[in-house]
């Protein structure tokens, strides 16, 4: 099927590609299907693009890429609420904010990750009790360390 | 807004299956217990408006403005070598 996107233009989606997330985002609760967007093939960050409202996409970046010791500990109901059994594929991601103009004052929210089932194709927006953790985490930092780590191995 | 007055260890309740208990009051700070089904979310609220805050912030992105990792300028002299 064809999804119209304001910042992709026309994408070609199957219906499996959908996610669901029956409890919305947080403070967003209406918008509950999404696809996700690779920024590109080599990029740690991704999109979550609204089925719903076109120009709704948040920016996301796999939190291990920049804090390989980010810690995610689900409640019962979170576990619940995404149907999560041993073997399901989980999938994280933190959504990104950057101010405008000022891309090194990027941040992360480490507090809420976005957890998705990849067999059930549902996600969550999940709190996390854990005091480490804030809504706006500096990580450009932390991101380029992580990559001159990467390329130094490589 | 309903305003009721309450003493410790006294209760309200929301409707059948919420009750919000007052459990200390000390000074400024008023402790609650909240007894609530488990598919009701209950977070302090500056907690939830932060994370709104940054979902909204984070859908504003342009996919100009995000970062490549590879072209980073202290990092394409180590790429190419």
């Amino acid at each position: 099927m064809e999804l119209h996107t304001t910042r992709f233009g026309t994408i070609t989606i199957e219906a499996e590609d959908i996610i669901t997330f029956p409890d919305g985002l947080v403070g967003l609760s209406h918008l509950k299907r999404f696809v996700i967007i690779r920024h590109g093939d080599d990029s740690p960050f991704r999109w979550l693009q609204s089925v719903e409202e076109p120009g709704f996409a948040m920016l996301m970046i796999d939190p291990w890429f920049f804090r390989p010791d980010y810690e995610v500990v689900l409640s019962d109901v979170d576990v619940e609420r995404l149907q999560l059994s041993a073997d399901s594929i989980r999938w994280v991601y933190v959504t990104v904010s950057i101010p405008s103009g000022k891309p090194h004052a990027m941040t992360a929210n480490l507090l809420a990750p976005i957890v998705i089932n990849g067999n059930a194709r549902c996600g969550r927006q999940v709190i996390l009790d854990d005091e480490r953790y804030t809504t706006r985490h500096p990580i450009l930092q932390e991101m380029w360390r992580s990559v001159q780590t990467q390329q130094a191995a490589g | 807004m309903l305003v009721l007055t309450r003493k410790v260890n006294q209760s309200i309740m929301i409707g059948d299956d919420i009750e919000v208990i007052v459990l200390e009051v000390r000074g400024e700070q008023v402790r609650l217990g909240i007894k609530a089904p488990r598919e009701v979310a209950v977070h302090r609220r500056e907690i939830y408006e932060a994370i709104q805050r940054e979902n909204l912030a984070a859908a504003q992105a342009q996919p100009e403005d995000v970062p490549q990792p590879q072209s980073a300028p202290e990092n394409s002299s180590a790429r190419s070598a």
